[in-house]
Order: structure tokens, then C-alpha cells, then sequence
């Protein structure tokens, strides 16, 4: 029993400390007028540890993944000095933020910054929320290996809570050296690449302690390739408060949230009075068997200190409804297909770019996504918001009403969705798989 | 304590004292009218993955090499109505693995 008991003892001793959830970093703000917020941003390869895994060359904003937190007020002009060290060209997005076309980032406005390149990003922060940032070339590689950062946009009346916590959700695949395989093996061409390693803020199963028996505001981000992370912990309910680009109607409380690939939810949670609870990834089934995977932990949340009195906030203003057009919806066809022994991903029976472009003129407009294939998709519109009008014939009551960027359409499901368009340029949309994107899954809308 | 300690070598050295590991065959699936391969791989750092297929009783070829970290494969050549019978080896180094345990299907049946 004793010589069981010696290695158990040599290999506990050994094991590394829970690491503290890390603190995403700020970036100094260059411009003292309050109304602009200028930063600068520098895309450049680094070497980072995750977890026990040899070190990992990794590409960052300004030497750490995540890259920072950008820090706005609603209103702001935010001008961004970028960068790029990299060995390749890339861009930054701004994924769910409404900016003028020419600051998107996407391959469209052929304004790609080369390697050792710089641009400089400028425009008006019109929404508040939660956003974030990464590249539009190449963005399976790029994203998977580390650029990615957040933006909050604070508003006029932010609802209160004991503590607030952004949470930078992602997985990564690394090889026994601890590097990044750039190979897409089969499996991944189908259903994106998930990483075996789970990252809160860039660490693995770290410890975020908050406050007991008090309410904590989590913003969270999914700025995973293609892993749809459904969040439960045992005993705690989610307060479901908002999403993408605002808070819901009516919050609502859930036992388990989803956040697909892009896509962020604002939640609420009151702890035990003291203890610790595993904040955990559960399967998920979004075609092609990956609802079989284990639940895997994300990260301890521990619970401690004086109770406190806060409550869950009250229900915000309700978003407007936006009317109904005369114009005909729009229909966005999902698709996938296997040709000589490749996945192909197409919209309305293209890919891209050979998807025609979608043409409404500006104003509001209707469109329905309507996923032919076995799987999962979660849609990105850039440039403007959406709310949800029905999914399948099931129409989305006022309550849930949210503007959204990014929502799952599940495997042969549709979906209808209503967008004013007011910002002219060429825009894209497509499946934030990033790997079904570049395997064909995007279109473009052009508004005059 | 000397049996502790021996104990513990045994523990340390039991993973890896015969050669490289050869890769665990977790099932062979059929998928889109051909053939999909999951497994596990037992050595750390491989280079490659090399899949070999036999149809029916016939003698095996090598039929993919993917990346050592790789753990499964499309077969999209293996679309007859035969049985399909597949092992894997590590390659390491200039060294090879022993070949894995073997696992059949029909893409068909």
C-alpha cells in the first residue's frame, strides 16, 4: 500500500498551483481628451506558457493572448495605431463593432496590412457592449494562433454588480512541444479546429474567486475557431442579461448558456456563501458525433468573503422593434458537401467568392438563414446588428428581442432575422467556423 | 523504502522501456460512402501517422502518412462494397512503431 501511496505523493508535489485567472491587460490610452480613446496595437510573435505544455510560439497583440482590453465609453472616437511584425499580412476586424466600411478589416477593402506594414484604424464607438478583435485573413491560423483582444463599450447606465469579470473563452490544439499545428486533419476541415486545452483569458483552468453569496457580471467572449462552449456549474444559475449588441427584453435565468464561435453573452451569477464550483464545458451535439466529447472544466470559480445585498438588476429599456419592409426577404443557403475526398462549405450553392452579392439598397430588410446541412453553423453579419424575427415557424417573442452579430442556425433549421443597413460599403457574412469560412461558407451584402 | 522507491522507477519507466508505442485504433466508421479512422496516439512526438489498408484478404499498403499529432483520417478512396482492414504505426526518429491492433469495415454494408 505505502509504494502506491510514494508515487501518488511524488506526482501530487509535482503538480503545478491552480493558476489565478489572469487579468486581461489594458492598453494606455495616448490621447487625453476623454472622448478619444488612442491606442496602439502591435501584431508580433511572442512564446507564452499554457499550463504545463512546453512554451508556445504564439501571434499576439502587443505580447499577450488574449491581446488587451481596449476600454471605451459609448460615443468615443477610438483611434488604433497598428502594427504589424508578423511574417504575413493581416488585418484587424472588428467583430460586432458598426464602423465605417473601410475600417472592417476584411479582405473586401483590399487594405490588408502587409508584414511590417501599419494602418490606422478610426472610428466612432455608436454602441455599448462587449467586443472584440482579430484578423480577417487567413483568420484559421491567425485567430488559432493567438490575435485575438477585447473591447468594452460602456453605456450611459450599466446595471450593477458586485464584481464585473470578462471572460475570454477559447481552445487550442497544441502538438507534444508545445507548438501550434497550422495541418488540417479531417476531422477539423469538417467540423473546425477544437483545441484539446481550454483557455480562460489565456490560462488554463485557472482560479477566479468572487464574491460570496454576491452578484458577479460575466461578460463572455467565445473566440474559439469553431467550439461552441455551453457553460454550466453545478448549483449556480446563469441571469441571462444581454448578448451581442444588447441586453435582452426581459433577462432570463438558465441552468446552461451556449456561446457559438464569435458570439458573447452578458450573465449574472450569485455564488454559494462560500465554496468552490467547477465552471465546466459541456458537449454539445452540432453534428457529426461531437456530442459525444466529455465535459471538460474551464475553470474553478471559488466563492468567499461577506455576503452581500446586491441584487440581480432589473430588466433594461426595450430595444425598438424595427418595422416591417415591403422588400422581398433575402434567402442565405447553408450547405456542405464532400468532393474527392474534400469538405466543401457552400451559400446558396457557391462558394466564396463566387456567391452573388446580395443587393437590398439601404433601409430595412428582411433575410432568412436556412442551414441544408448536417451541421451547425454559426452566422456573422459584419457591419450591423440583427434581431431574430422566427426560428423555423416559431416566432421569436418581444421579450427575447436583442440586436445580434452572431447566432447559431442549428443543422436543417432556418432562420428569419430582420437589419436596417444605413452604412454603405461592401459587407461580408458567413459561417464563423473559421474554417468553414475560408472553406467557402461567406458572402457579401453591398449597400449604395 | 527501497521498495517505495522501486515502486516509483517502475511507475516512471513503464511508459515508454519497449520501443515507440504504436497508435490504439478507437473505431473505423463509415462517412460520407467511404471510410473514417479515429484513434489514439500512445507516443509522444511522433512525426507521422502511417495508416496501412488491406481489401479483404488481399496484402496491406500503405494508404495515408498525416502529422503525429493527427489522430484520424478520412479514407475516401476506401468506397468498395469489401471489407476494409486498416493498422497504424508511429514513425519517430528513423524508428517505427510496432503496427497497432487491426480494425475492419465496410464502407457499404
Amino acid at each position: 500500500m505505502r509504494s502506491v501511496l510514494v508515487p501518488l505523493v511524488v506526482l501530487t508535489a509535482c503538480a503545478a498551483q491552480q493558476p489565478e485567472l489572469p487579468a486581461l491587460r489594458s492598453v494606455e490610452d495616448m490621447d487625453p481628451l476623454s472622448s478619444v480613446v488612442h491606442v496602439s496595437l502591435r501584431a508580433q510573435v511572442a512564446s507564452v506558457r499554457f499550463g504545463d505544455a512546453p512554451p508556445t510560439e504564439v501571434w499576439t497583440y502587443n505580447g499577450t493572448v488574449p491581446g488587451p482590453l481596449i476600454e471605451a465609453n459609448v460615443g468615443d472616437r477610438l483611434i488604433v495605431e497598428f502594427q504589424n511584425d508578423l511574417p504575413e499580412a493581416t488585418t484587424i476586424h472588428w467583430h460586432g463593432v458598426r464602423v465605417p466600411n473601410a475600417m472592417d478589416g476584411v479582405p473586401l477593402m483590399d487594405n490588408a496590412v502587409a508584414a511590417g506594414g501599419s494602418f490606422r484604424y478610426e472610428f466612432t464607438l455608436k454602441d455599448s457592449g462587449l467586443y472584440w478583435f482579430h484578423p480577417h485573413i487567413r483568420s484559421a491560423i491567425q485567430v488559432q494562433k493567438g490575435l485575438y483582444g477585447v473591447i468594452r463599450v460602456r453605456g450611459q447606465s450599466e446595471p450593477q454588480a458586485d464584481l464585473e469579470q470578462v471572460l475570454v473563452l477559447d481552445d487550442i490544439k497544441l502538438r507534444d512541444d508545445g507548438s501550434i499545428s497550422e495541418y488540417l486533419d479531417d476531422t477539423s476541415a469538417m467540423i473546425g479546429r477544437q483545441g484539446s486545452t481550454l483557455l480562460a483569458n489565456g490560462a488554463v483552468h485557472p482560479l477566479l474567486r468572487l464574491p460570496a453569496g454576491g452578484i458577479t457580471r460575466l461578460r463572455v467572449v467565445n473566440t474559439a475557431n469553431a467550439r461552441y462552449f455551453t457553460l454550466g456549474a453545478a448549483g449556480l444559475k446563469f441571469f441571462v442579461f444581454g448578448t451581442d449588441g444588447s441586453p435582452y427584453a426581459e433577462p432570463f435565468e438558465a441552468e446552461t448558456v451556449m456561446l457559438v464561435p464569435g458570439e458573447r453573452l452578458d450573465v449574472f451569477i450569485k455564488g454559494p456563501p462560500n465554496g468552490d464550483v467547477e465552471l465546466m464545458a459541456l458537449p454539445y451535439e452540432r453534428g457529426h458525433m461531437t456530442g459525444t466529447a466529455s465535459p471538460l472544466p474551464i475553470a474553478t470559480l471559488r466563492f468567499s468573503g461577506t455576503p452581500t445585498s446586491t441584487a440581480f438588476p432589473s430588466p433594461p429599456p426595450a430595444i425598438d422593434e424595427l418595422p416591417m419592409p415591403a422588400s422581398a426577404m433575402f434567402h442565405i443557403a447553408l450547405s456542405e458537401q464532400v468532393e474527392a475526398g474534400n469538405v466543401r462549405f457552400f451559400i446558396n450553392a457557391k462558394q466564396w467568392p463566387d456567391v452573388a452579392v446580395w443587393t437590398p439598397g439601404s433601409g430595412v430588410h428582411t433575410f432568412e438563414v436556412i442551414n441544408e446541412s448536417e451541421m451547425d453553423h454559426p452566422f456573422h453579419l459584419h457591419g450591423f446588428f440583427f434581431q431574430v424575427l422566427s426560428r423555423g415557424d416559431v416566432a421569436e417573442g418581444p421579450l427575447k428581442r436583442a440586436w445580434k452579430d452572431t447566432i447559431n442556425i442549428p443543422a436543417k433549421s432556418s432562420l428569419k432575422a430582420i437589419a436596417r443597413f444605413d452604412e454603405p460599403g461592401r459587407w461580408m457574412y458567413h459561417c464563423h467556423i473559421l474554417e468553414h469560412a475560408e472553406g467557402g461558407m461567406m458572402g457579401e451584402l453591398a449597400i449604395p | 523504502m527501497k521498495k517505495a522507491l522501486f515502486s516509483l522507477l517502475f511507475v516512471l519507466v513503464g511508459c515508454g522501456a519497449s520501443g515507440l508505442q504504436a497508435p490504439m485504433i478507437k473505431s473505423v466508421e463509415k462517412m460520407d460512402g467511404a471510410l473514417m479512422l479515429y484513434w489514439m496516439n500512445m507516443e509522444a512526438g511522433c512525426t507521422a501517422v502511417e495508416g496501412e489498408r488491406k481489401e479483404g484478404s488481399g496484402a496491406y499498403a500503405v494508404a495515408f502518412s498525416v502529422p503525429g499529432e493527427v489522430d484520424n483520417k478520412h479514407d475516401t478512396p476506401a468506397t468498395k462494397d469489401a471489407t476494409y482492414t486498416y493498422r497504424l504505426r508511429c514513425l519517430k526518429g528513423g524508428q517505427a512503431s510496432a503496427y497497432s491492433v487491426e480494425m475492419s469495415m465496410s464502407p457499404v454494408r
